[in-house]
């Protein structure tokens, strides 16, 4: 029996859900959020009074209308999707939502097209489409992000790769200063 | 012969050959095998590599194009790193301490091997045309690196082929990944190739 991998399974924090690429996930208090970011983008969505929150991990900016797709890989038919969830299984209003957004780093130097910065583009334009309050915007360079977004406290972590981590509050007065 | 079959004969045959290449350049004996050859949704797979992502990683990332086009990610520990870099200068191992410019370019040229090595393999057997692009370094966190790595190679699919190996550098006992994506599409299209060959 392998008891580095029992080892492995003991120590891992059940109050983490991992968001994959292309992803989405909602939760309610008591669970913090966690994803990579790499040209990617990561958005948090909050809603303070119901204390439930959302990370989309958002691949591309615009979804085809050609063909069937995957709609949480997509800036626009992603954030669509959660705040429809919002609104019918945890009923918040999307003018109720605060929102964060991170990532969409230019990891590959010789790339030409830069998809982090449609994608953030993309995401604010359908953000503020919804009414939904953008806190915090950090979003470019050349490295990943680790985004551990905690929807007891809404409190995001934020740490660019070889930075210090940052941390940003999902409510109005909080979101003006980083708490320490 | 099912296609899962003939393609898991391919990139054993391949990876042989990777790993002969890469045991002349280094002098060391080094052992891959083929972990997974297998039908993946990228959103269950990569929530399973979050679980992992914070580890510090060198990726050497390199397109292969031509009738077959796919991605490639040869991934390694930094401190790794150090010591593949002493083997491939010819120093003993734990004399490189920094990730310096000659480690960067060690696993670039990993990869590319590797990346060579496959590409001959597929377009021999398949009769096909395949190269492999100028290597791309990464260095960031493994979460980070996948993520890039999937939007590389896999923007707009939801379903992806995906070969994953791991391979032991005998001496000193380095362990290293080796990633290649396949779209769907494209497989198909290599079906239907192998369909051809077979009349």
């Amino acid at each position: 029996m392998n008891m580095g991998k029992i080892k492995d399974v003991y120590l891992r924090d059940k109050s983490i859900i991992h968001v994959g690429v292309g992803d989405f996930k909602i939760s309610k208090e008591g669970y913090r959020l966690k994803t990579f970011l790499g040209c990617c983008l990561g958005v948090c969505l909050y809603a303070r009074n119901k204390k439930v929150g959302a990370l989309l991990h958002i691949v591309l900016p615009s979804a085809p209308g050609y063909r069937e797709v995957n709609p949480a890989k997509y800036a626009d038919t992603a954030l669509r999707e959660v705040i429809r969830q919002f609104k019918k299984k945890h009923k918040v209003k999307a003018n109720h939502l605060t929102a964060m957004i991170f990532g969409g780093a230019k990891m590959i130097e010789d790339h030409i097209e830069n998809v982090g910065k449609k994608n953030a583009l993309r995401a604010k334009e359908v953000l503020r489409k919804n009414k939904v309050r953008i806190l915090k915007e950090k979003v470019g360079g050349k490295r990943g992000y680790k985004i551990e977004f905690d929807v007891s406290t809404g409190m995001v972590t934020c740490q660019v790769f070889g930075q210090k981590e940052q941390k940003y509050f999902m409510s109005d007065k909080g979101a003006r200063k980083s708490w320490k | 012969m099912e296609i899962k079959k003939i393609m898991e004969l391919v990139i054993k045959q391949s990876i042989d050959r990777a790993s002969q290449s890469l045991s002349k350049i280094i002098r060391t004996g080094t052992m891959i095998e083929v972990e997974h050859i297998e039908v993946i949704n990228v959103s269950q797979w990569t929530e399973q590599i979050m679980d992992k992502g914070e580890i510090e990683m060198l990726g050497s990332m390199l397109s292969l194009e031509g009738d077959f086009s796919s991605k490639f990610l040869f991934l390694i520990k930094v401190k790794d790193a150090f010591i593949l870099n002493d083997l491939m200068i010819r120093n003993s191992p734990g004399t490189t301490t920094s990730l310096d410019y000659f480690t960067k370019s060690t696993i670039q040229e990993i990869g590319n091997v590797l990346c060579g090595s496959i590409a001959n393999t597929f377009s021999k057997d398949f009769n096909i045309s395949m190269w492999p692009s100028v290597p791309l370094l990464l260095d960031d966190y493994l979460g980070s690196i996948f993520s890039n790595f999937i939007t590389e190679g896999a923007a707009a699919d939801n379903i992806i082929w995906l070969i994953e190996t791991k391979f032991l550098v005998v001496k000193v006992h380095i362990e290293c990944e080796l990633y290649l994506i396949l779209n769907t599409e494209n497989f198909a299209r290599l079906q239907k190739l192998l369909n051809k060959e077979g009349k």
